[in-house]
């Protein structure tokens, strides 16, 4: 049973039955790549992701819709920590202590929240269920 | 309530939230001494009212724990408790000691209390988080024993799961290492290498173990996912939890005097630490997503799934913070510790005791669910409380990087009181926070006495 046929309480709700959801293997793969870029190994994970997406255009909608969230986060995520990081360091100096106070407080409170997304976004993959991330993940598709 | 028995954890349940109070009201006096440092002085030291904070936490858990295991095991092993009378006498023995610990701290001063209490005989005392006097300490021994030996029959008679097994091995964990708090060698080194097996190895260790069971019962019972699924992630989480924990005891062991090579194990084990908080968190919220039944006890589960983010990132993730070697040799007892310690306490075993007693309060008053309006207000303590707890984090950790580069990175280096003196401001925004936090522990009390229509167990 893939989204379109599902009735309207399961596409709400999500997969419920003891089988996997269709896509539901790359969409718990989309959710493990996005936390090792995190976590274990930057960039490569990303690019192993990213590839995923673009081979993958044609799969059932909840791997699409983790693909797409990961690989959006992933970059928009990416772009706040790197950004803002380097801003800090660029206008405070690496003399100053306040600016490590920032620098460290900001990497740490925003890759925290992002880690805790890809959580949230891996538990809602191995149940089968579409997800997505608050505030600068792309629209669920209708 | 499914067994008559299981009513004995109502009042350990109670008699934990007290001592959470008082805690709290202490942690508030600590806060205040840390910018106002003749705050009380000299009725309450800081040192008194530091030990009174942590020492409070410690036994409230542990009343936590002991409620919880009352009230898990019978439903576990199936059957009634084995001595529903020896749990309530060493209820009240348990009580009476630690109210007199604490009454003894705070009026007898401590190197008098040391001599009254025969610490001549057997030198324990003087040690941080093992303070108590010798009889409190063979007590807790005396004490945890007949618990065991009850919850243990419990289970021999009855039942034999998973979780049930995995508790007794945390809470007979939680006793053999405490006997450690009895050796106290002469050397300095030796004393803090097994101070942490009862440090380290309960709270990174088999409070864990612990931690992993009362989760997966609450889980179990509100989401209604097959107790074959949760108990494959309680092994996992188990396993991971001794892999990475037990030799992750070295990042205590960086600069204590101890080999070299405890930079390297303390610093891999440990930066592996974080794991099973991860998979304790998936774990929580994939069974929440799973759930096959809606249960009326919406404020449990919000305590349950919230026990795994917050444990994640107190002890995962802000343990991770200072963890590696060479990150620790500037940070080492700085209040980026203190930053750690009061989210992963918080996160991981504050919160885990108030998913048991959310859960099981309301049964053990006869329903399945307090009224909608009660769930409000306890929904409305947990944010306070939570929120107010990162907060109390963020500043202690930005108050810790303030700290480290005054006195450890700058160029000219200042001495300790004159970097307190420079991070007072964040000290401020903590005790507010506290204050908040305090708020939020009070919204809690009062959830208990709010009225509606409430669900029939």
């Amino acid at each position: 049973m893939n989204e379109q046929n599902a009735t309207a309480p399961q596409r709400a709700q999500g997969h419920r039955s003891d089988q996997p959801a269709p896509g539901q293997d790359l969409a718990v793969a989309a959710e493990s790549l996005f936390l090792a870029n995190l976590l274990l190994v930057p960039v490569l994970s990303f690019a192993v992701l990213f590839w995923l997406w673009r081979k993958h255009a044609d799969a059932p909608p909840l791997a699409r819709n983790h693909l797409k969230q990961t690989c959006y986060v992933s970059l928009w995520g990416g772009l706040i920590l790197a950004v803002f990081t380097a801003a800090f360091l660029a206008l405070g100096g690496l003399q100053w202590a306040w600016t490590w106070v920032l620098v460290i407080m900001y990497f740490t409170c925003v890759h925290s929240t992002l880690v805790i997304c890809g959580m949230f976004g891996l538990a809602r993959a191995m149940a089968g269920k579409p997800f997505r991330f608050p505030l600068i993940g792309p629209k669920l598709e209708t | 309530m499914q067994y008559k028995s299981q009513a004995v954890a109502k009042p350990y349940f109670i008699a934990a939230i007290g001592l959470f109070i008082g805690q709290i009201l202490f942690g508030l006096v600590l806060g205040l001494q840390y910018v106002l440092g003749d705050f009380l002085f000299p009725a309450i030291p800081f040192n008194v009212a530091r030990m009174v904070h942590t020492n409070l936490l410690i036994v409230w858990l542990l009343f936590g724990f002991m409620g919880a295991a009352y009230y898990l095991i019978p439903e576990e092993a199936e059957t009634e408790l084995f001595s529903p009378k020896l749990a309530l006498a060493l209820f009240w023995i348990f009580l009476v000691a630690g109210a007199l610990t604490i009454v003894g701290y705070l009026t007898v001063p401590y190197a008098t209390l040391a001599q009254l209490t025969g610490n001549d005989l057997l030198a324990t005392m003087g040690r941080e988080f093992l303070e108590q006097p010798l009889p409190t300490k063979l007590g807790i021994v005396v004490v945890a024993l007949a618990f065991l030996f009850n919850i243990t029959m419990t289970v021999l008679k009855g039942r034999k799961t998973s979780i049930a097994l995995v508790l007794l091995l945390g809470l007979w964990g939680l006793a053999v290492f405490f006997l450690f708090s009895f050796y106290n060698p002469a050397n300095i080194v030796v004393d803090k290498f097994f101070w942490w097996w009862v440090v380290h190895l309960w709270v990174e260790g088999v409070w864990e173990l612990i931690l992993g069971a009362m989760l997966a019962f609450v889980l179990i019972k509100v989401t209604g996912v097959d107790r074959e699924v949760i108990e494959k992630w309680l092994y996992v989480i188990v396993t991971l939890t001794l892999i990475t924990g037990i030799i992750g005891t070295g990042h205590h062991y960086f600069w204590i005097g101890t080999p070299e090579y405890w930079q390297w194990w303390g610093s891999i084990f440990s930066a592996l630490e974080p794991i099973p908080f991860f998979a304790m968190t998936v774990f929580a919220f994939n069974m929440v997503n799973r759930r096959r039944r809606e249960h009326p006890n919406k404020a449990a589960v919000l305590w349950a799934l919230g026990t795994g983010v917050m444990a994640f990132l107190g002890a995962g993730i802000w343990g991770f913070l200072h963890t590696l070697a060479p990150v620790n040799y500037y940070t080492h007892g700085t209040q980026i510790t203190a930053a750690h310690g009061h989210m992963a306490f918080y996160g991981a075993y504050v919160m885990v005791n108030l998913t048991m007693i959310s859960y099981a309060m309301p049964l053990l008053r006869g329903r399945a669910a307090n009224s909608n309006k009660a769930q409000v207000f306890e929904m409305w303590s947990f944010w306070l409380m939570t929120v107010a707890m990162v907060f109390i984090t963020l500043f202690l950790t930005a108050a810790g990087i303030l700290q480290v580069w005054l006195q450890r990175v700058s160029d000219s280096p200042v001495p300790f009181m004159v970097g307190q003196d420079q991070v007072a401001l964040f000290y401020w925004m903590r005790e507010w926070a506290g204050v908040a936090f305090l708020i939020g522990l009070i919204v809690y009390v009062i959830s208990f006495f709010v009225k509606g229509e409430e669900k029939a167990a």
